[in-house]
């Protein structure tokens, strides 16, 4: 088999998934998709094809696509380079309870991804072929799933969206249900969908009669708690408020619903820099002739970086990435090994945002021993799904008699597919 | 709606509510006097309804049947009431589905008691909406 046959075959599973997601219905529900940036893939990374060693943290996604590049000379071209990854967890998270997902290393699992990519360059072993492991920890403040869990941690977001789903849910059904069986007398076997057709056909009495209670101190105790109760939860502080439920016949449902609305839209444009932790692995094999019998191993690299929010609009990356490629017997050194330190800048917002990075690496084979990389870059979202990630700068090798810079650059297309199956 | 029949002698009636799926699940459980009762006599007979969320990491949520007003009565009196739960569901992160069910229980402890049946629902929710309510109701009878 053929490793470039391998690779169109991926790409067309990859076409094929693009088709699936347009064709799903979720206009809606995909405003409560955490939608952060495709975080680089570890078997993209180990190719080779960008410039920076730093594997930048995010949300996983489900199944996501990298390609690169995509524009060459003016014209634009079919990728030689591309990577898919999938987290097979989260795929298979239909019938997880958040407590699951809250259970033993279940989290673990749920943020775990991986990847496979491939290159054609134009070194001797053109074809190379790698495959990756990603874990992504976030920090409990970041991650909906444990914050909305975890009675204990409590920030104004997961205090607002408790308070609003079971606090006026609770409001809403207590005061429904008096109106129902208490003033309108409904037979008690009614159904409950009969009841839920009765109460909508209805809703203008039912704001009715709670505008008639407004300023009247009701003498059946429990009426008045459970009135008192529905006026504080859907805040209603002047006859107007009634009379906009009246009038527009407003479904309460979606008051509660929108209030939340609102909750999450502030988590997601406050957490895409929340803490994170990634940890990662990759493999990579390489071949003269794209023959997968002549193939050989070409490099494993390990990689950590760790995220840093700061403020609203900022984030810190620092990273570690230590390569330790073939090692032939008559190779100057007794094993062939890189490492690369990374400190990347963001700066933007969780639509798009610029980046500085400065990068150090060492290597212990070959002249070109120690470079020094200076780095300017942005990603930013295209529709929904997609993301351009590009960056240019001079890579400068150190310690030569004649220093040799380099212009160096790299732009990046991503697929993020986080949808419902 | 389902109709559950009871044990007049037998331990305390329970309700079960189980939620799947990575949503926020928020449901309320109330008793109803049955048609048959006094006219007056309330309606509803537990004060204050009670509600519970998925949000607190139980999967599985009971509670006592009891009647606010008379916590004591004979179980004999229970006969002809019903049950009513009601669901808001919110979807967090995406919808592949949920699974709600709701089952009565029999037996002073709600470890040992026995199950009498119940019902449940498995759906998206999907449909351009990101919630969605419904309620299920149970009549409860001697056997």
């Amino acid at each position: 088999m053929r490793i470039i046959s391998f690779a169109l075959t991926l790409l067309l599973a990859a076409a094929g998934s693009f088709s699936r997601a347009q064709s799903l219905d979720t206009t809606l529900t995909n405003k409560y998709l955490l939608d952060f940036s495709v975080p680089d893939m570890p078997a993209f990374k180990a190719l080779g094809a960008d410039p920076s060693n730093i594997l930048r943290p995010s949300d996983i996604q489900k199944f996501a696509a990298s390609f690169s590049p995509f524009y060459s000379n003016g014209q634009g071209v079919i990728p030689k380079n591309f990577a898919l990854e999938f987290a097979p967890w989260k795929l298979g998270s239909k019938n997880w309870t958040l407590k699951k997902y809250n259970t033993g290393g279940n989290s673990l699992l749920y943020n775990s991804g991986f990847s496979i990519g491939t290159i054609r360059d134009s070194s001797s072993y053109a074809s190379k072929l790698s495959f990756g492991y990603r874990l992504t920890i976030t920090s409990k403040k970041g991650d909906i799933l444990k914050a909305v869990y975890d009675r204990h941690f409590s920030n104004s977001l997961t205090r607002q969206f408790r308070s609003i789903q079971t606090g006026r849910f609770l409001a809403l059904t207590e005061m429904k249900t008096y109106w129902i069986y208490t003033v309108r007398r409904l037979s008690r076997a009614t159904s409950a969908d009969s009841v839920d057709s009765y109460f909508t056909s209805n809703i203008q009495a039912f704001y009715t009669y709670i505008k008639s209670l407004w300023g009247t101190v009701p003498a059946d105790t429990n009426l008045s708690r459970i009135y008192e109760s529905f006026i504080n939860q859907f805040h209603i502080n002047i006859t107007d408020d009634l009379d906009r439920l009246i009038n527009e016949k407003v479904n309460l449902a979606d008051e509660i619903a929108s209030a939340e609305d609102s909750v999450i839209s502030k988590f997601k444009s406050s957490m895409w820099n929340a803490n994170r932790l990634d940890l990662a692995i990759a493999w990579v094999g390489e071949s003269k002739d794209t023959l997968v019998k002549n193939s050989q191993f070409s490099s494993l690299n390990i990689w950590t970086t760790y995220a840093i929010g700061i403020g609203q609009s900022c984030q810190l990356l620092l990273g570690g990435n230590l390569i330790l490629p073939r090692t032939e017997k008559n190779d100057s050194v007794k094993t062939n090994t890189a490492y690369a330190l990374n400190a990347r800048f963001y700066a933007g917002t969780r639509n798009v945002r610029g980046f500085i990075e400065s990068q150090y690496k060492y290597q212990n084979y070959t002249d070109l021993k120690k470079s020094l990389l200076f780095n300017l870059g942005g990603e930013f979202r295209i529709g929904r799904q997609f993301w351009v990630v590009a960056n240019a700068g001079i890579d400068n090798y150190l310690g030569l008699k004649n220093p040799l810079s380099v212009l160096v650059s790299s732009l990046n297309l991503r697929y993020g597919f986080n949808d419902a199956k | 709606m389902q109709n559950i029949t009871f044990d007049p002698a037998g331990g305390k009636l329970w309700v079960s509510v189980k939620t799947g799926g990575l949503y926020a699940i928020s449901f309320t459980y109330t008793l109803l006097e049955s048609d048959d009762a006094p006219q007056n006599s309330p309606a509803v007979l537990t004060i204050p309804m009670i509600a519970g969320d998925n949000l607190d990491g139980e999967g599985e949520h009971h509670f006592a049947v009891v009647n606010s007003f008379h916590p004591n009565e004979p179980l004999a009196l229970y006969d002809g009431r019903f049950i009513d739960t009601s669901f808001f569901i919110k979807v967090l992160q995406d919808d592949a589905g949920f699974a709600i069910s709701v089952h009565l229980f029999q037996g002073d402890d709600f470890l040992t008691a026995v199950d009498l049946g119940g019902d449940g629902k498995s759906d998206q929710v999907g449909d351009g909406n990101n919630h969605k309510t419904f309620g299920i109701k149970f009549k409860i009878s001697k056997s």
